[in-house]
Formats: C-alpha cells, structure tokens, sequence
C-alpha cells in the first residue's frame, strides 16, 4: 500500500468513531457546504480519487476497505463539478452509492440504498431544473431536498442540478439562505424553471458579521441588527447614515441641518460617556468599513470653519444641544449604493473584541462584492426635488412694528423714536414700514434638483468575482445661486480563491469625490428679518444695503450667498483579506487595510458679500485655505481553528490589530485682495496667514481571542477576550483588559417543547456581560507641550509659544459594563419572529475633559471621575409575514426602542463643577433650569418658583432637573408589500422626545430688530393681564427674559411621527425582459421625509433651531440590468 | 497525527504572542506631535523660553482696546452705537453674571496669562539649560506680568482668587482672596521684579539692548509699582517711585500732543507693538477711529464714540480736544461724532505702538501723592502745571489747600488719561466718588437707575458654577 492509501486509511478510523457519534444523533443533509471539484484520473483507484476529493472539499470519507478495493478503478476527467457530479462519475457502474451526514461521505454498496425505493411504484425518474433569483440570475448552492427522504442536492454555479432516481410523485423543498422556501410538486416533470423570491427568509437564517467572525443569527449569542443595502437604496440620501433613521433598534440618529453633507449626531443605546466638555465624537459608534476604521470626526478644518457648516468644537455647556459646531459629515463621502450591508453590534458579547473601542456599540459596513454566475451591467438612474415642508408663522409688519413701539413706551424709551435715532432703529425709523416681506417665503421657500446615476458590472467564476461601478450625485442647496453637493464615487472589488480553495483572497477599493459648494452663511437664518426690511436687490440689481450715511442699516440675508464655501472631500479605502486553510480546520490569514480621507476647503468672502462701508476696505477680501487630512493603517493578522469536541463545532479564534492614524490640518488666511476676482489665489493676497497647523498620531494596538462553542444548535457558549493599548494615554497607562461572556440555548430544539408549542418554530434565550472601553478622547491630553502661536505673526522678531492644555499624565480607561439579555421567538414556521432585547450598559471611571473653571488658566482638563452612567433600555422587533401568495406578499417590520440613561452615582460631584451640570439620579440630557411659574400679571415679567422670598431665582438654589432632551421612545414600522410586477415599501418613523421651543433662537421681543412668532402677540400689555408672553421690552426686562431661557419655559414636546420613506416600483415582467434582453428592469418613484405630524412649534422637531430642516425630497427613476 | 496538529498550533500562536508582546509597547508610544513642543524642551532652551512669554504679549496686546472700551462705556467717556451683548450691557451698567457673554471684563483671559506666567515662573524653576542672564529676565517680566494682571483684576472684581502656581487641583477650588492680600502679592512680585529685571529695554535675545521699550525693566516695574502703591493709599512710597521715574533722563514729557503715541516716544514707559502680520498700528486705532457714523448693529469695533459728559469736561482752550479727540460729520443727515484720536492711524505702515505705561500718569501720581499726604502742595501743582502747559492750558490757578488740588489732580487725571486701561472708571471707584458721578451719568445713557453694588463687575456666573467656593458679589 502507498503513502496516500494508507493516510486514508487512517482517516477512516478515526472518521469511523465520529460517524458513530455522528449517526447515533440526528442525520442532517449538509446544507452549507459544496466545493467545485476537478477530477482527473487514468486507472486510479477508488481510494486514491476520494483521497484527491478530500483534500479538495474537506468532506471525510467513511468505507469499508474491502467494499472499495473490489470496486476497480476509474478512469474520469471533470472540471469544476460539484460535489455530488463527481462521486456520481466516480460510482458510475461500480455497483456503489453514497450519502452525505455532515462532513462525511459514506459510501455503500448501491442495494443498500436503493432497496425501499425499489419496490415503490410508479418508476423513479430523474429532475433536471434551474434555480434562479427574481432577476433570473442564477444562484448557487440551493438546497433541494426530497421531503420524507435523506436524498438531495444543490445547484451548481449555474443554478443548474439533477435529481436522479426520485418518485415522480414527490415533492421537492427549496431552500437558500436569504429566500423564500418553496415547495414544489415534481407531478412528472423532468425539467423546472424555479425562480426564488428574496427577503422573507426567516430572520435567524441571516449570517452576521461580528467583525472577526460571522455567525447564523440563529446561533448569535450577542445583539447584532443587520441592515440590507437595499433597503438602503431605496431612500434618496446622499449619507448613508439617514437612511438608518428609524430602522434600527437603538439607533438614535439626529439629522441637524437639511443642507447637504451636514453632520448627525448618531447615538447607539444612549451616551455612555459625560459629553460636556468633550471631543463631539466621545458618544460615537466604532465605525468599520470592509474592515478599517471609518473616522466619524469631522475633517472641517478647526481654525478657520467651514463656512455653513461650522467648525467643530467641542460641547462645553448644558445647552450643547443649540449650539455645538459640527462641521461637514464625513459619511457624505460614502456612497450609500456602493453599500452591501451595515451591521450594528450593539452588546458586549458582540463588541467585546473591539476591546477598548466598542464602548458606544460597533456600526460595520461591508460594501458589495462580485457574486459568481452571470455577469450583469446594472444601471440605475433617478433624479428628483427636495423642499422645506414646515414653516413658521411669523409677524407681519404692522405687529412687527407693534411689538416693537410698545416695548419702547413700556421701557419709557419712547423718546428714541424720534427721527434723529434712525440709524440705530432702522426697521421703525428708517426703513419703508409699509413694505412686507414675507422672509420665509423669500428665502426658504424653494426647491433643488437631486439626481443621482450609478453604473455597474459584476460577474465572475468559481474562482474569482468581481464587482465594478461607479455613481455621480448631485444633491442642489436650497439657497439662490448655483449652490450644490456633487459626488463621484468609484467601488471595485475582487475575490480569488485557489483551485483548491485553500486560499481567499479579497481585495476591495473605494473612492469617493465630493464638491460641495455651499455659501459662506446659510440665508434662512434670516428668516427672523423684521418683515418691512428692504428688498434684497436695489434698483440697479445689487445687493441693497439700505445705506444710512453710507453705513448699511442690515445685514442682507443674501450676503452669505455671495461668500463661498467650497469644499473638496476626498476618501480612498483599500482592504485586503487574506486566508488560508493550513489544513483542515485551521486557518491562518488577516486583513490590511489603508484609508485616506482628505479636505481641502476653501472659504472666500468677497468685498460683495460685506456691507458698506467695509465693501470698499480691501482688507475685508479675505480667503481661508484648508488642507485636512486623516491617513489610516491597520494590519490585522488571525488564526482561526475549528473542530468538533463532543456533539458540537468549537470555533477558536486568536489575532492582533496593529493601527495607525496620522491626522494634519493647516489653514491659511489671505486677506487684502486688490479685487474680488484674486481671492482664490493666496498669492494675491496683501496678508497671509497661517491661522493654524496641526498634526495628531493615534496608535493603537490590541491582541484579541475568542473561543465559540455549540452543542448540538442548542447551547452555545462564546468568550471573549481583548487586551488592548492606546496611544492617548500617558505612560503605563496605556494598556487595558477587556471581556465579554455570551450564552445562548435554543430551546425550541428541545423535543420536550415543541411537543408542547408545535406552533414554535424558534425559541431562543440568550444573555451576555462583559467590559469594553473608550478612548474616544483628544490625542495627547496627557503630554504638557506648547505650540507656536503665529496666527498674528511676530513681536521683535520673536514668535510666540502657548502651552497647547492643561496636561494631566495620570488618567486611563473609561469602562462600560455591558448586560444584555434577549428572547427571540419565531411562530408559525418564522412567519412571526420577535424578538425582545433588555440592556444595560453602566460606565464609570469617567474620562471627562474635566470642567475647570477659567481661573485655572484652561477651562478643561482631561480626567477619570469615579461617576457612574446607566443607560438601560428595552428593544422590540417583529417582523410578519403576513401573506404570502403567489401574486402577493405582505411583510410588515416593526422595532420599539425605549431607552433611559442615569446618573447613577458621583461622589463628591459637589466638589466638582458637574454639581452644576448634572443632578444624581437624572438623565445626562436633563437640563438644570429654573421652574417657570407665569407671567406676573402685575409687573408683566416672567415668574419663577424661587426658594428664597426675593423673586429673582438665583443658581443653583431654584434649578431643577427637567425631562431628557433625548428621545425617550423611538419607533419604526415598515411595511413592504408586492403586487405581481409592483412593490410597495414604506417606513414611519416615531420619535418620543422634549426640545427647545422657538424662544431661545429669537431673543425677547421688542429686545431687537428680530421677527418673532405670531404667539408674542399673547403678551401681557396692562396690569392684570394674565398671559404667557411677558411684557415687550428694550431693556428693562432683559433679566425676566435671560432667566426664562434659563427656565423650562423654553422647554416643549418635540415629539413628532413622519412618514420618512415611501418606494413604489414596477418591476417589467420577463415575458417583456426575454423579450428586450433585459435581465431585470424597474421603475420607481422613491420619497423621503413626505409628511411629519407633531406638535413641536418650531421648524422642525428633529432639527429644532433656525436650520435648515430635513427636507422632503421625491425622486422618479429606472434601473435595469443586462 | 492530531497530537502533532496541536503542537503545530500552540507553535504558532506562541510565537505570534511573543512577537506581539515584544512589539506592542513600543508601538503605542507616540512621539509628540510635529507642530508642538514639550514643556521641558520649551524650558530648556533661551529662545524657547523667550517665545513662551513673548506669546503672552502677542495675545495681550489688543486688551487695551477692550479694557478702555468696557470701562469708557461703563463710565461717562463713552458712548455706544452698538446692540452687540458683547458692549451694551456695559454701556447700560446691567452687567448680567449669566449674560451669553462667555466671560465678562477680563476674567478669562488675565487668568489666561496669569496661568502662562506662572508656567514659565515654574518651568524656570524646574528645568535647567538656560543661561542665568535670560531667566533673571525672564522671571522678572513675568513677576511683573503676574502683578499687572492681578491689578485689573481687583480693581474689576475686587477679591479675587490668587493663583500663583499652574496646579489646577489647588486652583479650581480657589476662594476669592481679600483685595488686600491680592495687593500684597502685586507689590511683593513688582519689587521682585524691579530687582531681577534688566535697566535698560533688552531685545529678543533678553540680553542686548533695545530702543524698543517693549520688554520691561526695572523702570517698568517701578510705573507700575507706583500706581499699586498709590491705589492702596501708601502715598509716601507711591511718591518714592513716581520721582525715580520722573528724575530718570530716559522718559519726558512730549511736548507735541501729536507725538505722544509714536514708536518709542520718549514719554513711554511701557509699549506693545501688534504683531507682524497685523493690518493696522494698533488696536485702539483701529477700533476707535472713525472713517463714518459709527457701526450699529452687532459690531464692537467702531462703535464707541466720545460721550458728552467727557466732551464737556474739557476746559476751553484744551488742546487734548482738537489734537486727542477726532471727528466725523455725515451727511444725509448732518450729525458730528467724536472718537478717541490719541491713536492717529488705523492702518499701515505701524507707527505707533499700544501705550501700556507713560510719564503723564507718574507726574499725576506723583502731585496726588503730596497732596494725599498734605505735604509740598506747591511741588504738587508743579507736576499739575506740567501736564497742563503740554495741554495749552494755564497753570492752575485755584487755591493751594489739597481738597481744591485733589479735585483738579482727579479732574486731570479725567482729561488725559481718558481712554487709556481704564483710568477714569478705577479712578472714580478708588476716590468713591463714584456714586455722585453715575447717579447722573446712568439714567441719561438710558440705564435704568444707578446701583452701588454696579461698580465691581460680576463674577461671570459659569466661573461661580464650576467653582462653587466663589461667592458672587452683591447686586448681582
């Protein structure tokens, strides 16, 4: 006997105590596993070919020698054939048959098999069919199974397969990862054309990425919601992110501003950290695309801004909510149709492995890859308008002008209404108090084409796939002027494997353009003009200033339109996978990954934006120049081994992550053009500055395993461990331990049960706790270093050194502990799944940027504090099929998510100033603010509940806590339904919060030229009156008014339900497609934001403020592919 | 076989552990960013160390603008076109400690550079490498510093939280400090300073000599020791200080109004230039000239324009009213609007510089302290006459007992100082006499009644919140 025959031999024997073990359980047919195999053989025996197909599949063999050594030799030549085609060619007439349990193939003389069905009538027939999806493509690896037998098969690269020797009479089930199941009567036929429906697969069959290893939802012991690309692309968006809005559990996501590429705040299960005084990203998810971090800090340049986006900065007080800069979002340059899926880890048995970055939950995002079969173009191209939706009611000019008189008689300023003050009260004096303009009107209301065209081809082999495309989007400003958000954006990915499939390579690259020209002040923050104010253009057709003594009386709201913000975003990712199967069981590969996000910005304010008399200073020609950059590295190298121990897989994992991000930052201002026309070149400029230069390194290292264990698909067990360094922390403090534990036990695989509950066809309890970290902090807080001040330049030659903060050397790990239980529940064959999750997630050691006050000589430090945050909540999601017809579907998605969070304790916060921030026992968002009580309806000012006998409330005696400003219950309902050649999808959005009302962004009325909502008009006027508005007022109740912005009079319901997306399409029959050649062709008409309903008295509840809202945008388009 | 497997793995993952353990601490060790410098290089080096403080008068040279703006409108010199918050709460006295104004008067920034200061005093202390000369210089400027911010402030807010060393464990939770200790440190760190600090101007180099009278020296300290003095009623040592400068043959008085504020005139004590890349002279200039009516709206700059009342206190034939104050007529309609002209350019080419300290104020302090002590009232008047004979006027000609000499030493003190770091304001609370002039002045800028308590600024109340030893003063 030669080597080989003798490794299989040996094999065999310790396979034979396996499939002992194997058989005494349950026997299922493999229903994930299927190689190509290449064969070729010249009188070989049979032992040597099984061999061959061993190494190539890693299926074992199980024979008896002498049954297989009397069975001669074979002599074949195949290529690329599935599993099942070749042990049919290598059995062929030797009298032998095979069966498929688990990994193994066992193989026995052809009677064995054949004997029942001998004897039954009529004859068995062979089934040749072809599967494929909805847009015919094929799909391989389909599971068709013979129901009541053992015997089945799976379709080949071309969706093809035979089924040999079946009773005619039988019926075939059809089932794929991702689609419906069918069953289908054979009734005689011999060839099928089967197409299968996508998306109403039953939830626990979807494969999930945990980052560094997938897992079945139905053995996911951790909390992982995943999220289709295309119900991404079925929303009119730019940022990937809006498109999430309302559909995750959990996921809280508030869109700031309606203008193009504007930053949301996004929130996963609460804010872990204290937010004051930090960097804006503190509360922000891990962000991973196709495996390397994905940066959610805004590259808006610091120092000079970013024109209509601001710059970012840091939240440094209660009311961060108004004011915090933002800056452009760096999701814009991610091209939401590039996007295969987005997968959100939200507990610590799924985010545990990030270690010390998983604090505030995991958001990975895989973009899409060649998929083997036909290749196909697929073009896709819609184009639309978007509006503001709500809007205010404001004064018209004669109760402007009302408002405004009164508060000068009120104050006994009366006297300043004498002409000779025109100049300092140009709306009442000065101005043609005749006129009305409705600002809102003039300025807001308008609308902006958006149009969006992606192009792309996939195709590829059993060996290697590919994907290639491109997309241009042009989303338009609401603004007059050519204003705009422009987006090209390149993906390709390739994947190769090995012959033998020993090894995978992946390799994905995306690129993204985006120009965004936007004005250098958004004009609907004029919307508060007092309605008589000029008209915008003068007689000659430029701006009007309405110049009093050569001084203009205004600011023209349009100025803002004449300054330029233009920005270039670029973003360029590469990522390589690579695998490779050591032998069985053990892999050894990695990822390396290489991304560059960049900005150059350039911010130009010409003389034609300023008023006179500043239009004629040269001086005021001023340019800003940006170059931002963020430049990221990770390698990750892993060991992955897999075997089975007992009756169950054990899955060990081991790996490292070594990651680099260099961040650079530089502006430069030039100011005294002799033109208008040379602002765009610097070396025009009289000045130049550099206003800023900055360099930022974050390294990061980390060294992770996991070990996995399921028995029997009823028990699984998952650990977890991290052991993690990062660079912003000081010396020997940068190292730090992470963990997570995570069980899970199916019980509706207990016989007991669904004896019981036939009804159940999923029932799974899990529950996972473990610590994960964050380090979402400034780089080198901990370091005491000084930069050059040259902003100004120069004194005696001698530039200037500023110590950079306050440096503390001391502080470490914030921790967040992760609880997590959860139910799942699917009814009726998963036709009802729901699922119910409970959280809790407390952090202490608290890295705050430490509020010190401005004596200290820095208004913040950074530093642990021993406060405890709690944030719990409840999750909710059901997901029906509630018909499911040939003609027609219906399948309805719902997700509740209820979620608190809680100052649990902080001791000695009276020590500290969080004593005047946060309140023990209440939510982060709470706002410390005085109790308003009314209007005195003898001296007409705003009252307040005070401790003390004066009236006059006084910080912190008379502060309480009020509600949350975060939401406290948000919902989603979907709903997707499919009528023969149409679908109709749609996606409420329910949002259960408090905000600010309208005051805090106007100002007292009658304190200054500033329009105000129709409500004022409800002021108190005389003694007695008993209103809510207080008296109108220029000076004299500035201290009433300042204290009811500081009271909970300014607080309101912000609570609002919108219809957020609705998609209808057509989808051409394929008698028309076989017709035209069209694999697939649709039209549709897609609208986001189309209505809201709510109480909120402002513009908008979500956005709040004087920003631009979320705009409703409708879109018509085709796609088709060929 | 299996066995063999085993080992196979174990193999690997040890070597991979111990290759990541060998690499890993070093590699999550950064170096300092390219664009900073590390405290104790900044320390170790002359130049370096020199940057650190000269930093400081780069960032502190537009102060003076806001200093005399803030005090001109809440006093009687100013008057204010602008609705800015960040100008007419003073202009109206109804300061508000909550107000959206981030800091009020100069809270933030004098401790801004007060933390700077004590910095480079510990950083000195604490690092070796320079050269004895440079950090006698240095130590001594910012003793000097130290003691110059701390006078504004407690003559803004009266007590005040000492912070002499950058530990903000110790600061945070500071109290206010009693206005007298605060001056004990003012004059302990300026007589310090007199003693480490060079006697001539030195340049970048703290070594060579200057023309440049940018850098303190003793003469500086003394200016400025003289005025702390005089302000806690030490009236024989204000009198010692004020003479050593006005018998120093490096400071006399200029005779042309016009070329008071000029680069290095010989009137200077103390001056800061803008930085290089400035487009203008000086702050004062460029803010306070006017070109045409003065901005309304939300502006600061260009909106504060001379008051009657400090118009009318010009006696007739004062040549400070035509050559120090400048004026605007507009047409359309026809109105006249008078700006502080000490400052005579609001562009380039720099020829002036930010008058911090001059001899006009030691001659001042010099005639009050004799009459405060009752002693050569005549010597008195002499200094008197000379700021008075520069001005056109005559020698004064009341009578010789000190009430008449006081009131027209403060009068003077009004009419030449005015908008210079807040003279007349500090001057009005110091005397007391400042109940009489706001009970008038107030109601007619249109604030809404005079209040006692009004003449110390409020403790901005977000300083109160996170450092709630700090007790707010009364009235607010």
């Amino acid at each position: 006997m030669d080597l080989q025959v003798r490794c299989v031999t040996k094999t065999l024997r310790i396979m034979r105590l396996t499939a002992i073990i194997l058989l005494a359980g349950s026997v299922t047919v493999s229903a994930h596993t299927y190689s190509q195999i290449s064969l070729s053989a010249k009188d070989a025996p049979l032992t040597k070919v099984f061999k061959e197909i061993q190494q190539q599949t890693g299926y074992d063999f199980l024979f008896s020698a002498d049954l297989v050594e009397h069975a001669g030799t074979v002599t074949l030549q195949l290529t690329n054939v599935s599993l099942q085609r070749a042990l049919e060619e290598c059995l062929k007439g030797k009298n032998l048959a095979y069966e498929i349990q688990e990994k193994t193939i066992v193989i026995k003389k052809s009677d064995a098999l054949s004997a029942e069905t001998k004897n039954n009538l009529p004859p068995p027939i062979d089934v040749h069919g072809r599967i494929t999806n909805e847009s015919n493509e094929p799909l391989e690896g389909v599971n068709i199974t013979v129901k009541g037998s053992k015997s089945g098969t799976v379709t080949d690269v071309d969706g093809a397969f035979t089924l040999r020797n079946v009773d005619g009479n039988a019926t075939i089930i059809i089932s794929f990862v991702g689609y419906e199941q069918q069953y289908i009567r054979i009734a005689n036929h011999t060839a099928l054309v089967i197409k299968l429906r996508q998306g109403a697969e039953s939830l626990k069959d979807v494969v999930v990425s945990k980052g560094y290893y997938d897992s079945k939802q139905e053995y996911n012991t951790g909390n992982v919601y995943k999220v289709e690309g295309k119900d991404l692309q079925k929303q009119p968006v730019t940022d990937p992110l809006l498109a999430l809005e309302g559909r995750v559990p959990g996921l809280s996501i508030q869109q700031v501003s309606g203008v193009p590429g504007a930053y949301s705040v996004i929130r996963l299960r609460g804010q872990n950290a204290i937010q004051f005084g930090k960097p804006i990203t503190a509360n922000d998810p891990l962000y991973i695309v196709d495996g390397t971090p994905f940066s959610s800090q805004s590259l808006t340049n610091e120092f000079v801004g970013g024109g209509i986006f601001n710059a970012p900065k840091a939240n440094s007080g209660p009311g961060y909510l108004l004011g915090a800069g933002q800056g452009m979002s760096p999701f814009n340059s991610l091209n939401p149709a590039d996007i295969e899926s987005i997968e959100i880890l939200k507990d610590a048995d799924a985010t545990a492995i990030y270690g010390s970055r998983g604090a505030n939950g995991v958001i990975l995002i895989t973009t899409k890859k060649g998929r083997k079969g036909q290749n196909k173009l697929d073009v896709n191209v819609y184009t639309g308008t978007s509006k503001v939706t709500r809007y205010l009611k404001l004064l018209n000019t004669q109760q402007y002008l009302e408002m405004e008189r009164e508060a000068f008689n009120n104050d006994g300023l009366g006297f300043l209404l004498d002409p000779q003050y025109a100049e300092y009260f140009p709306s009442l004096l000065f101005w043609d108090t005749t006129r009305y303009t409705d600002w809102q009107k003039e300025l807001m209301d308008r609308s902006n084409n958006f149009s969006n065209a992606q192009i792309n081809f996939s195709g590829g082999n059993n060996n290697v796939q590919f994907f290639v495309g491109g997309g241009y989007s042009r989303q338009g400003a609401l603004f007059p002027g050519n204003y705009a958000d422009r987006k090209i954006s390149t993906h390709a990915a390739l994947t190769a494997a090995s012959p033998n499939t020993r090894l995978h390579m992946s390799l994905s690259i995306n690129y993204t353009n985006d120009f965004s020209n936007m004005p250098g002040a958004s004009p609907t923050n004029s919307i508060t003009l007092p309605p008589d104010a000029p008209p915008l253009y003068d007689s000659h057709g430029n701006l009007n200033w309405a110049p009093y003594g050569g001084t203009a009386t205004w600011t023209n709201p349009l100025s803002g339109t004449y300054a330029h913000a233009n920005a270039v975003s670029e973003y360029y990712a590469e990522n390589l996978n690579v695998r490779y199967t050591l032998f069985k069981g053990l892999d050894i590969g990695g990822n390396a990954g290489y991304s560059t996000q960049r900005l150059d910005q350039q911010n130009l304010a010409p003389s034609a934006s300023a008023p006179p008399p500043l239009n004629t200073n040269p001086m005021y020609r001023t340019s800003t120049f940006s170059e931002n950059s963020s430049k990221t590295w990770n390698l990750e190298p892993q060991l992955s081994y897999s075997r089975t121990v007992g009756k169950g897989t054990l899955d060990l994992l081991i790996g490292s992550t070594f990651l680099q991000t260099v961040r650079d930052s530089k502006a430069e201002l030039g100011n005294g053009y002799a033109s208008d026309v040379l602002i765009t070149n610097i070396q025009a400029a009289s000045v130049v500055r550099i206003m800023g230069v900055s360099n930022a390194e974050y390294r990061y290292n980390g060294l992770y395993g996991n070990i996995r264990y399921n028995w029997d698909g009823k028990y699984i067990l998952n650990f977890t461990g991290r052991r993690d360094g990062s660079s912003r922390f000081g010396p020997n403090r940068q190292f730090g331990n992470f963990g997570a534990f995570g069980a899970a036990w199916l019980f509706s695989k207990e016989k007991w049960i669904t004896n019981l509950l036939p009804f159940l066809s999923t029932g799974k309890l899990r529950a996972s706790y473990g610590v994960t970290g964050n380090d979402q902090i400034g780089d080198y807080q901990f370091m005491s270093t000084y930069s050059p001040n040259t902003t100004a330049g120069g004194i005696q030659n001698v530039t200037g050194l500023q110590p950079t903060l306050m440096p503390n050397p001391y502080f470490e790990w914030e921790r967040v502990r992760k609880l997590e239980e959860g139910v799942e529940i699917g009814l009726f064959k998963d036709a009802v799944f729901f699922t119910v999750s409970h959280y809790r997630n407390r952090t202490d050691n608290q890295l705050v940027g430490y509020q010190l006050p401005q004596l200290t000589g820095f208004g913040v430090v950074e530093a642990n504090f021993p406060a405890l945050i709690q944030n719990t909540g409840w999750e909710f999601t059901l997901h029906t099929r509630n018909i499911t017809t040939k003609d027609f579907s219906w399948t309805s998605d719902f997700n509740l998510s209820i979620s608190r969070d809680k100052l649990i304790s902080f001791p000695g916060i009276e020590n500290t100033p969080y004593f005047y921030l946060l309140r023990v026992g209440q939510s982060q968002s709470s706002q410390l603010l005085f109790k308003y009580i009314g209007v005195d309806p003898q001296t007409g000012e705003y009252k307040f509940q005070t401790k003390n006998e004066s009236g006059s409330p006084s910080a912190p005696d008379d502060w309480y806590p009020t509600k949350p400003l975060t939401p406290l219950y948000f919902a989603g309902l979907g709903n997707s339904l499919h009528f023969k050649q149409f679908q109709i999808d749609f996606w409420i959005q329910c949002v259960n919060q408090s905000g600010y009302t309208n005051t805090p962004f106007f100002g007292a009325p009658g304190a200054s030229e500033i329009n105000q909502p129709q409500e004022v008009m409800e002021r108190w006027q005389k003694p007695g009156d008993v209103k809510n508005v207080q008296r109108f007022s220029i000076t004299n109740s500035t201290s009433a008014f300042n204290n009811f912005v500081l009271s909970d009079g300014v607080i309101t319901n912000a609570s609002y339900i919108r219809l957020k997306n609705i998609s209808v399409s057509y989808s051409l029959p394929t008698t028309v497609l076989s017709k035209i050649h069209f694999i697939s062709a649709r039209l549709y008409v897609q609208c986001q934001n189309l209505f809201t309903i709510t109480k909120y008295p402002g513009l908008d509840p979500e956005s709040q403020g004087l920003n631009l809202p979320p705009l409703r945008t409708i879109t018509g388009g085709l796609q088709f592919s060929l | 076989m299996l066995i063999k497997i085993n080992e196979k793995i174990v193999l690997l993952v040890m070597t991979g552990i111990g290759f990541y353990f060998a690499g890993c601490k070093k590699f999550v060790q950064v170096p300092p960013p390219s664009t900073q410098i590390v405290a104790a290089s900044v320390f170790g080096d002359n130049a370096a160390a020199t940057s650190a403080l000269m930093g400081i008068y780069i960032a502190m040279q537009p102060e003076s603008f806001s200093m005399s703006q803030h005090a001109g409108l809440l006093s009687d010199e100013l008057t204010s076109a602008s609705t800015s918050l960040d100008v007419q709460p003073y202009y109206f006295n109804s300061l508000h400690a909550s107000s959206n104004i981030f800091y009020l008067g100069a809270w933030r920034n004098a401790y801004s550079y007060i933390y700077q200061v004590n910095a480079i005093i510990e950083g000195i202390r604490n690092t070796a490498g320079m050269s004895p000369l440079v950090e006698q210089q240095l130590t001594g400027e910012a003793e000097f510093l130290r003691a110059f911010w701390y006078f504004y402030l407690v003559n803004s807010y009266g007590d005040v939280p000492l912070a002499i060393s950058t530990d903000y464990t110790t600061n945070e939770l500071l109290r206010r400090t009693n206005k007298d200790d605060v001056y004990q440190q003012i004059i302990t760190d300026l007589k310090e300073a007199k003693t480490l600090l060079n006697t001539n101007y030195v340049d970048g180099s703290d070594t060579a000599i200057s023309q440049d009278r940018i850098r303190p020296n003793k003469a500086v300290a003394s200016a400025l020791l003289a005025r702390a003095y005089l302000f806690t009623k030490d009236y024989a040592k204000a009198e010692l200080e004020s003479d050593s400068l006005m018998q120093n043959g490096d400071y006399q008085l200029v005779s042309d109004l016009n070329q008071v504020f000029l680069i290095n005139s010989l009137e200077t004590i103390w001056q800061l230039p803008v930085p290089s890349l400035s487009t203008y002279s000086t702050v004062d200039g460029n803010s306070y000239i006017l070109t045409s009516a003065p901005s309304g709206g939300d502006a600061t700059a260009r909106t504060s324009t001379i008051s009657s009342f400090l118009w009318n206190s010009f006696e007739p034939n004062d040549q400070r009213k035509q050559k120090w104050i400048g004026s605007v007529v507009t047409s359309n309609p026809t109105d006249t609007f008078y700006f502080p002209f000490k400052y005579k350019s609001n562009s380039l080419p720099v020829t002036e510089y930010t008058m911090m300290l001059r001899l006009a104020e030691q001659y001042l302090i010099h005639a009050e302290s004799l009459v405060r002590q009752n002693k050569n009232l005549d010597l008195a008047a002499n200094d008197l006459n000379a700021i008075r004979r520069r001005a056109g006027l005559n020698d004064y000609a009341g009578p010789l007992d000190s009430d008449s000499l006081l009131t027209a030493i403060l009068h003077e003190r009004q009419t030449e100082l005015f908008t210079e770091w807040g003279h007349r304001w500090f001057d009005l609370i110091r005397t007391g006499n400042i109940n009489q002039v706001m009970n008038i002045v107030n109601p007619q800028k249109g604030g809404a009644g005079w209040n006692q308590d009004w003449a110390s600024f409020p403790i901005p109340q977000s300083e109160i919140i996170k450092d709630h030893n700090l007790v707010q003063n009364p009235g607010y």
